[in-house]
């Protein structure tokens, strides 16, 4: 694996992760074709990228049954060293998304993240996403007529930024899970399903806070109460701020008093998600989503 | 009453890194007078940016290790175009590398293979980052020729590239085609997106 990093970051040093590209003027031109070439030889086919991240689209059924709902799961397994990110990255980096191409009739929930963590990268960057693996999960529901019999294609284009302290590679994959039409149900994965919905949070609803331009004119301060209790241990705050209002300095007393920054202040009301993640009385850790709704200062 | 006093002590600690400590000595803010630096550019020349003083000034954080650096300014080359459009108009653009592993000579490399029509400073102790908050590659930063940074974050709103160029928000070409004409800036401040900086 190390020797199929260094590969990369000398791909990467040429300037492009997609092809051999003319390094420093010809002589080192063709000394670097002989390295690359070298290297392609020694490594892998071409095609076979290095994998850092391994994708995976799952069912949980064997079958699609009209009219009834069923999951679709994406299996992501991550290079140790190295992470993704969470639907939203934190201070910076790209989300983990996926597009769905479903067949004509059939419609989708949103797609639902399981808890992610918090690392602090070099710089004290703050980013919210995963290490080893992690399955996000759509809910997709067929229409009530379907042929009685054939087979049926469920797309996604799968994309994420996956990151090591030294390096930042984009990945993206396209993946078919094609399932026949049956009017019997037939589950499958249910073990892999079961783990992984268990992560997902659970909705606490909303919760209005109120918002004060700061003293320095550019910026505001929100504070909000949130339904936080004795029995959540080591409560830790994710905020899924849009790209265009920053958040910082968050601070979440244990009775669940918040602070928090927003830059610049917010000429609208805002509608923010957060998730507090916690550890309960059984050791597992467990998730909150709040809708933070933010009026606009009504102070001059 | 010791535990309530530990798990506060222990909520403080967790929020107080993922409070403004992070990049703690940040002094750049929107608004405000944009911090002064000196920096050795590609021919390990000092440049300051107090050089510039009158002028408008981009700053963007480089580093050609980032795929999505690469995709700026060598298969889009839209950032090397942006630049080039400003420069007609007085505007002077500076690359800023905070990558902790790469200095003046590797500096020099890119500059020359990439053909940079703008100088590529050498930030490897992350000390400039650091005082700007810089977070990611490519983070822009437009200061006003009056010295007051005027827009701080993404290059535009579109971190995949998946829209044509033309169809992207522009958040550099917007605050600087606003600033020159002595308007204010509608977007001010955006999350970055690209690769973290590798302080």
């Amino acid at each position: 694996m190390v020797r199929r990093v260094d590969f990369f970051r000398k791909f990467l040093r040429a300037g492009n992760n997609e092809g051999t590209r003319p390094l420093y003027g010809p002589m080192m031109n063709f000394a670097a074709s002989v390295v690359v070439l070298g290297l392609l030889l020694l490594s892998p086919p071409a095609s076979a990228q290095p994998e850092l991240v391994r994708a995976r689209l799952l069912a949980d059924t064997r079958h699609v049954q009209p009219g009834q709902a069923f999951r679709l799961g994406l299996l992501l397994e991550i290079e140790p060293g190295w992470h993704i990110y969470w639907r939203n990255p934190g201070q910076g980096g790209v989300p983990t998304e996926l597009e769905l191409k479903l067949p004509e009739g059939f419609s989708a929930e949103p797609l639902k993240y399981p808890l992610p963590q918090r690392f602090v990268q070099p710089g004290q960057i703050i980013g919210y996403g995963y290490k080893d693996r992690v399955m996000l999960l759509v809910e997709v529901q067929p229409p009530t007529e379907l042929p009685a019999q054939g087979t049926l294609p469920f797309a996604v284009e799968a994309s994420w930024l996956a990151c090591d302290p030294q390096v930042c590679i984009p990945g993206s994959r396209d993946l078919t899970v094609q399932l026949p039409v049956a009017e019997a149900p037939r589950p499958a994965n249910s073990e892999l399903f079961e783990e992984w919905a268990a992560r997902i949070p659970k909705s606490a609803g909303e919760v209005t806070g109120q918002v004060r331009p700061s003293d320095d004119g550019r910026s505001a301060v929100a504070t909000a109460r949130l339904p936080i209790t004795d029995a959540m241990h080591n409560p830790e705050l994710f905020i899924d701020a849009p790209p265009t209002l920053l958040v910082d300095q968050a601070e979440l007393s244990p009775r669940g008093g918040l602070q928090m920054r927003l830059r610049p202040e917010p000429k609208n009301a805002v509608l923010l998600p957060l998730l507090i993640t916690y550890t309960d009385r059984q050791d597992q850790r467990q998730g909150l989503e709040i809708q933070l709704h933010l009026p606009v200062s009504n102070l001059e | 009453m010791r535990k309530t006093f530990a798990s506060l002590t222990a909520v403080a600690v967790v929020f107080g890194l993922f409070a403004g400590a992070t990049l703690a000595d940040e002094k750049a803010e929107v608004g405000k007078a944009a911090p002064n630096f000196t920096l050795k550019d590609q021919e390990g020349n000092d440049v300051s940016l107090s050089d510039f003083e009158g002028k408008v000034v981009v700053l963007e954080w480089f580093n050609i290790e980032c795929p999505y650096v690469v995709r700026h300014h060598e298969r889009e080359k839209g950032i090397p175009t942006l630049a080039r459009k400003y420069a007609e108009q007085g505007v002077v653009w500076l690359a800023i590398n905070s990558s902790n592993d790469q200095n003046v000579e590797f500096n020099k490399k890119t500059h020359q293979r990439l053909e940079m029509s703008f100088p590529l400073l050498d930030d490897h102790s992350g000390d400039v980052g650091r005082l700007y908050g810089a977070t990611h590659t490519p983070h822009i930063y437009v200061i006003n020729a009056a010295g007051v940074l005027v827009y701080a974050g993404a290059i535009d709103d579109d971190p995949r590239g998946r829209n044509q160029p033309q169809e992207r928000t522009n958040y550099a070409d917007q605050a600087l085609t606003a600033t020159l004409a002595g308007e204010t800036v509608a977007t001010t401040q955006t999350r970055a997106y690209g690769c973290t900086i590798k302080y």
